[in-house]
């Protein structure tokens, strides 16, 4: 197999030129996908993506709603490359699911692969992915939460050919068929696939014939190296230093804890994840380029908004792991839910360290993005029932998928976004006729939830809430995957932390059942009603600082009730039911100062500063600034650390416990010494010291380095 | 000769009115300014002046006319600017969110993202105590007292000008919605009240709400029409004054009345209508459109000789399932604004300098290089022909704007003008390209019709970059709307949702061919259609099982009955297996029937109106009026290129490219592979030389 490959710049206006014809040709194979797939997973939910790939298999360019899918492609490229690369010929289709070896998210993406050949030459590839209804395994949908190895799971297939020099490989479509479930339905929405990958390869046929193999690997290579270029430039504004969170991941009340510790260091950034704990016999262990690509699309937002994603942004985030730990395991270790769960929970503080990252470098780009860490909550559920000739039809709900954003520095959250910035994805809602029209199941509400929002100056997004029940069919057995159902996503700068996920069953007896958000076997008799409630992520800022007009707001949209408004956000109603400006002010004063009475005492005693240093104030953390050698509260000028010192030390401190099943958790507000206004408020597993730690350089005092790689 | 009587058509722009009277085969324009809110004023001053252009007064004029067309973006601006009615919506109990979680679509601004705001208040949303089920069963019967409890509070409380009810399943059993109509039109006589199912019968409770909402909240926008009607009744018009409506066709006064969203994408449809006019003329049965605006470039189809329409699509911000001609919006228009993005890559778009200050050109203190700018700068426009001559541009702001662009890129002014347009061109090539591959179209049989702004300057290189035959670029594209007013067919939709797989009950389907044709026909006599000119037309909506869109199928004037589908699902197969190939389909898919519509059809006979009045002749090739040099290159000199003034030009004049065209308010480029010729019409066609 002879590859083409030559890197050299070409000029920026033939560049532009040939990547709006490769916008185009990626376009029109999304398109023919759409058209032609038959599950809603892909067609409504658009669970689907394309990728054109150089001959070596990086990212030149992605199309579909789906950014998370365009890693998992270049993936598959990269080791059918790898796998078949002397055998690979003009009309091959090669398909893959396994995450642990070449491809997919998880066992139910597929990735279809076809190379391109211009001349006898391989000068590109397609990649298509998209959502399978089932791929087989133990349940139906193939999110077997109790599984405890990899071969339970699905069908597993590493890089093999669907086509060989263009014809049908038969047997491989029988034995997929063979083994899935919806086998007729699941086959065509492959078949979708296919189609859109041979659109995709004919088109680019066609455009490297008219501009040549050279030219395409030279607009390639410049799109390429000019997006890195200035991505470089961007890591490199970020101040130097070391930005640690941590994060959990759920198995019922199982927590396990994954630390994120960013290091920026010139223009490079790497997030270390090697004190993950070790792989576990449970579905959610994940895999280095799965972690990469679901942080990716999150960190585009922030960082590249305004620049094209191809392989370059893979280049620039690096990550570090430990093999045979949950984000990097190994055979036999189930992964249904590779992308989710741990890898989201990780995905999502990663974010949250660059956004502490930049919040702290005065100089650094994209500082107007400054938000609560995003959603990592979702409650999905897989329900089948036995339709005519006994199959067992398998249908997806995603709707428990729609949390409700953070709030960000000057904004309210929204509603149903797990996210202010865009993180990759684009879900939609199914009408509730469409569902309806489509499954046997009838909708008794769909709304945003009320309450449970993340509080503060700004509060976050509401989830949707919703319930159902089976109509048409005796029965419907459900099994649920879900995170945040113990604990919340943490608010930023004194915001509370939002609402958790929740699904429950009200039985037609008026029994009520909450369910674990891993349940199997779930099962619906008529006039039992299933319940999703969607957490939402934290609020930003002490909320009583919140705009007076802005509660009353909440009130009017119907998102908190007056019991809430007076005790969250401390406001006093008139006999009207108006809010009375002045006394609510009083009230928050009063509520203030007795926060600091039931405070305990830092741990660390700030030290007494007559004067501050007369220098510039750099930021530290929203509301805590740097004078020189000393952490100051912004608005009071309350000094509360000296260099390195974390400045949560030197906060007084209001702790509470509580604890939901067996998990006990506790939450500290720091307390600005000399206001009582909730500088930050966190929310910890109860063995849990203090774990918020972020060390710009300029503030620890030390210059920090990687290892080269 | 056919002589059909006098047709005028009025375009209500922004700025001004267009009339257009067609009369004994001529075609006679005029333009007056815009008179808001008494928009009648302004039509009435355009007629007068376009018919004294035919040689007639007015008054002479009217009782002649067998067609008196209207376009208005009266709905549009009410839409678009936000300054509709205070709408209360009735739903269904636990779905009063429906429009706050907007299918939880965000928009994204400025690298944020942001939900869709609703044009209802939380609080006018009240739910009533209804259900019923997909098949149109009751799950829980309708609260009557609720209805009025809830229509009470909407009008006294929350004070709403006009309310919406919108029931789940409303389409498969409008009972509930019905009644809920009556009792609200019996307690509050004067307000007004749209039904969802009533509006459009069809699936997908979103789109369906957010239709009548816009409806509901469009009343009233077209009140200047009302009297504008009477005016001209009451000065000897003996026809029913006509409204173009979204889908391409028109409507009457009294169903505005009712149902004004109809008109809310008019404008954009009449320019699509007139465009396949156009093409029609000049015996071309299917065309690409393409519309160069001012921020993007706009493309549609024909079939046909028919606009393609879409059932649902994004209304200004708005997913709504209004039926509409299909215009996508897409690329780089003439104010599109050229810039470096960090990579240091020339980038044009999506930024537009609009009209103010506008390109660097128009010496209105913008210095940023527009597309106008650079078509100026490297030759294609001529500063002193732009709009036919009302303007003068200042080329050297121009170049100052591109030299400035490129600089930091080692450009010069003109390579950088160069490349502006390279990229632009770009992006209205894959604009066409999308087309094609969404409505599988074969580029070898359509022509492009060309118009709006400089669009013409770039169509032939799209044409020739996608393998289309030839450019149409007519005479009249500056009026066009008002022409396509003019000329517009009566076309009236009824849609049944039958939701059902294949094969069925015939009676289902036989019932739905038959009464829809009766409502369809009953809608043409309405609007004045003589009988002799009413046809009707059926299409199927058709998927297979689980599949999200449908595939729009047309079946016969006259369907096989009694056969429960047998005859439409063969249609849909043959058109699926022509649109995606046969690896799409090797299991049996179950086909599956989602609505069936009726298009009544008043058909304008117009379009014989000229054929008689210029015949053909034969093609001689013409010398041109003059030489403009223009930068074919990225670097060197110029070209003197030929320029030609397509008024000077008579019916089968032709020459060869490359050559400039000065034609109505525009400029047409033929490149150096191609020719033009002036057709019998007056339309330029551009195609490959022979």
């Amino acid at each position: 197999m002879n590859i083409a490959m030559k890197q050299t710049a070409v000029d920026p206006i033939l560049a532009e030129v040939i990547r709006t014809r490769l916008e185009a040709i990626g376009q029109e194979a999304a398109i023919a996908v759409e058209q032609t797939a038959i599950s809603p997973i892909v067609t409504e939910s658009k669970d689907y993506s394309v990728v054109i790939c150089d001959a070596k298999g990086a990212l030149v360019l992605g199309k579909g709603a789906i950014e998370v899918h365009f890693g998992a492609a270049m993936h598959g490229v990269q080791c059918t490359l790898r796998r078949h690369h002397n055998s690979i010929v003009e009309g091959d289709i090669f398909i893959a699911n396994d995450p642990h070896s070449d491809g997919g998210l998880h066992p139910q993406d597929v990735v279809i692969q076809k190379p391109v050949f211009v001349g006898g030459q391989l000068v590109a590839w397609v990649a298509l992915c998209a959502h399978m209804m089932d791929m087989g395994g133990m349940v139906p949908g193939s999110s077997a939460v109790h599984a405890t190895e990899c071969f339970q799971e699905a069908l597993r297939m590493p890089s093999v050919r669907l086509y060989r020099a263009g014809v049908e490989n038969t047997e491989m479509w029988e034995l997929i068929a063979t083994n899935i479930r919806s086998a007729a339905l699941v086959t065509m929405d492959m078949r979708s696939l296919v189609i859109g990958a041979n659109v995709c390869e004919g088109k680019l046929v066609k455009l490297i014939t008219e501009i040549g193999a050279d030219t395409f690997e030279g607009v390639a290579h410049t799109l390429n190296a000019s997006t890195e270029r200035v991505l470089r430039e961007r890591v490199s504004r970020i101040e130097d230093g070391r930005y640690r969170l941590i994060s959990w991941a759920e198995y019922g009340p199982s927590l396990y804890r994954i630390p994120v510790e960013l290091t920026i260091s010139g223009d490079r950034m790497v997030f270390d994840l090697s004190e993950a704990p070790p792989q576990v016999p449970h579905f959610f262990n994940s895999k280095p380029y799965i972690v990469q690509t679901v942080i990716i699309p999150r960190i585009r937002a922030l960082l590249a908004s305004d620049l094209p994603i191809n392989q370059s942004i893979y280049n620039v985030i690096e990550l570090t792991t430990k093999p045979g730990t949950l984000v990097d395991c190994v055979v036999p270790a189930p992964i249904a839910a590779a992308h989710m769960d741990a890898a989201l929970a990780v995905a999502c503080t990663a974010v949250q360290c660059l956004q502490l990252a930049i919040h702290a470098s005065p100089r650094a780009w994209g500082r107007q993005y400054n938000t609560g860490s995003q959603l990592s909550a979702y409650g999905t559920g897989r329900w089948s029932y036995v339709g005519d000739g006994y199959q067992r039809n398998v249908f997806t709900i995603l709707d428990g998928a729609l949390g409700g954003s953070p709030a960000g520095h000057d904004r309210d959250g929204i509603d149903m976004s797990a996210s202010l910035t865009p993180w990759g994805v684009k879900l939609e809602f199914s009408d509730i006729e469409i569902l309806e029209l489509a499954y046997p199941i009838v909708f008794h509400e769909r709304r945003i939830r009320h309450g449970a929002h993340g509080y503060g100056q700004f509060r976050s997004g509401a989830g949707c809430e919703e319930a159902f029940s089976a109509h048409g069919t005796d029965q419907l057995l459900g099994n649920m995957t879900g995170t945040r159902a113990w604990f919340a996503s943490a608010g930023l700068a004194g915001g509370t932390a939002g609402g958790t996920t929740s699904f429950r069953v009200v039985r037609a007896d008026g029994r009520v059942e909450d369910l674990s958000p891993q349940s199997t076997g779930v099962q619906l008799a008529p006039g039992d009603r299933f319940e999703t409630r969607c957490a939402t992520g934290g609020g930003f800022g002490d909320a009583l600082d919140r705009d007076v007009a802005r509660v009353a707001d909440d009130m009017k949209q119907q998102r908190i009730d007056q019991k809430t408004a007076e005790q969250v956000y401390g406001v006093v109603f008139a006999a009207d039911g108006t809010i009375n400006a002045t006394e609510s002010d009083k009230r928050r004063a009063a509520i203030r100062a007795d926060r600091l009475k039931r405070a305990t005492p830092p741990a660390v005693k700030p030290p007494v500063v007559e004067k501050l240093p007369n220098v510039e104030a750099l930021p530290l953390y929203p509301g805590v600034v740097q004078y020189g050698q000393y952490a100051v509260a912004e608005k009071s000028g309350a000094v509360l650390a000296i260099a390195p010192g974390n400045w949560l030390n030197g906060c007084p401190v209001i702790t509470s416990h509580f604890s939901k099943g067996d998990v006990k958790a506790i939450s500290r507000s720091y307390l600005d010494p000399r206001t009582g206004a909730i500088l930050h408020l966190s929310l910890d597993r109860a063995d849990e010291g203090v774990p918020m730690d972020i060390q710009p350089a300029r503030w620890a005092g030390t210059a920090t380095s990687v290892a080269a790689e | 000769m056919n002589h059909s009587g006098a047709l005028i058509g009025i375009d209500v722009g922004g700025t001004f009115t267009d009339a257009v009277v067609i009369d004994r085969g001529a075609v006679f324009r005029a333009k007056s300014p815009s008179t808001y809110p008494e928009v009648g004023r302004g039509v009435i001053a355009a007629c007068k002046l376009a018919a004294e252009a035919s040689g007639r007064s007015l008054d002479e004029l009217l009782p002649d006319v067998t067609r008196f067309g209207l376009g208005t973006t009266a709905v549009t601006n009410v839409i678009a600017t936000r300054r509709g009615l205070r709408v209360g919506l009735l739903t269904t109990q636990g779905f009063e969110d429906m429009l706050r979680l907007a299918r939880a679509r965000v928009e994204q601004v400025d690298g944020w993202q942001q939900s869709i705001p609703s044009l209802v208040e939380r609080d006018a949303v009240v739910g009533i105590d209804e259900r019923v089920d997909r098949n149109g069963a009751v799950l829980k019967p309708l609260n009557e007292d609720e209805v009025l409890k809830a229509g009470r509070y909407l009008v006294d409380t929350m004070k709403v000008d006009s309310i919406a009810v919108s029931f789940l399943w409303s389409f498969m059993n409008a009972a509930h919605e019905k009644r809920t109509i009556e009792i609200l039109r019996k307690a509050f006589p004067d307000l007004p009240i749209t039904g969802a199912a009533e509006l459009r019968p069809v699936i997908r409770e979103y789109e369906r709400t957010t239709l009548a909402v816009l409806n509901a909240y469009s009343f009233g926008a077209y009140t200047g029409i009302e009297s504008l009607a009477n005016d001209l009744k009451t000065a000897g018009l003996k026809v029913p004054l006509l409204l173009c409506h979204s889908g391409g066709g028109t409507i009457s006064i009294e169903q505005v009345r009712e149902q004004p969203v109809w008109l809310a994408e008019s404008g954009p449809a009449a320019g699509v209508t007139a465009a396949s006019f156009v093409a029609t003329m000049s015996g071309e049965a299917k065309a690409l459109t393409c519309d160069l605006g001012g921020t993007s470039f706009d493309v549609s189809h024909i079939d046909d000789g028919a606009p393609a329409r879409i059932q649902r699509g994004d209304l200004m911000g708005m997913w709504t399932a209004l039926p509409r001609v299909d215009v996508e919006s897409v690329g780089a228009g003439g104010g599109s604004v050229a810039w470096i993005d960090d990579r240091g890559m020339l980038r044009v778009g999506p930024h537009s300098v609009g009209s103010s200050p506008g390109p660097a050109c128009y010496g209105r203190g913008g210095t940023e290089p527009a597309l106008t700018d650079a078509l100026l700068l490297l030759g294609y426009i001529d500063p002193k022909k732009f709009l036919g001559g009302r303007m003068v541009l200042d080329v050297e702001a121009s170049r100052a704007a591109c030299e400035k662009v490129g600089r930091s890129l080692g450009f010069s002014a003109v390579e950088t003008a160069w490349g502006i347009r390279q990229i632009a061109l770009a992006g209205m090539t894959q604009a066409a390209r999308a087309r094609l591959a969404i409505h599988a179209l074969a580029a070898g049989e359509h022509a492009l019709v060309s118009y709006g702004g400089c669009g013409s300057l770039f169509t032939s290189e799209v044409a020739h970059a996608i393998g289309a035959p030839r450019v149409l670029v007519a005479e009249l594209a500056s009026v066009l709307s008002a022409f396509g007013a003019a000329t517009m067919d009566v076309r009236r939709e009824r849609v049944r949702s039958l939701v059902r797989l294949l094969p069925t009950d015939a009676a289902a389907i036989d019932t739905a061919f038959t009464e829809l044709r009766a409502l369809a026909l009953q809608d043409l006599t309405r609007d004045g259609v003589p009988a002799a000119s009413q046809d009707v037309m059926f299409e199927a909506d058709m998927r297979f099982a689980g599949q999200r869109w449908e595939v729009t199928v047309p079946l016969p004037s006259n369907p096989i009955l009694g056969d429960g589908g047998v005859q439409i699902e063969a249609a849909f197969r043959e058109e699926y297996l022509r649109r995606y190939g046969a690896a799409a389909t090797d299991s049996a898919g179950v086909a599956e029937l989602v609505a069936i519509r009726a298009i009544g059809i008043g058909k304008t006979h117009s379009s014989n109106l000229f054929s008689e009045a210029i015949g053909t002749k034969g093609r001689r090739t013409v010398a041109p009026s003059g030489q403009r040099p223009v930068q074919l290159n990225r670097t060197g000199a110029p070209t003197p290129v030929n320029a030609y003034t397509a008024s000077d030009l008579t019916p089968g004049d032709t020459f060869p490219g490359p050559a400039l065209v000065d034609i109505g308010d525009t400029t047409a480029w033929v490149p150096e592979a191609m020719q033009a010729t002036m057709d019998q019409n007056r339309t330029l066609i551009v195609e490959n030389r022979s």
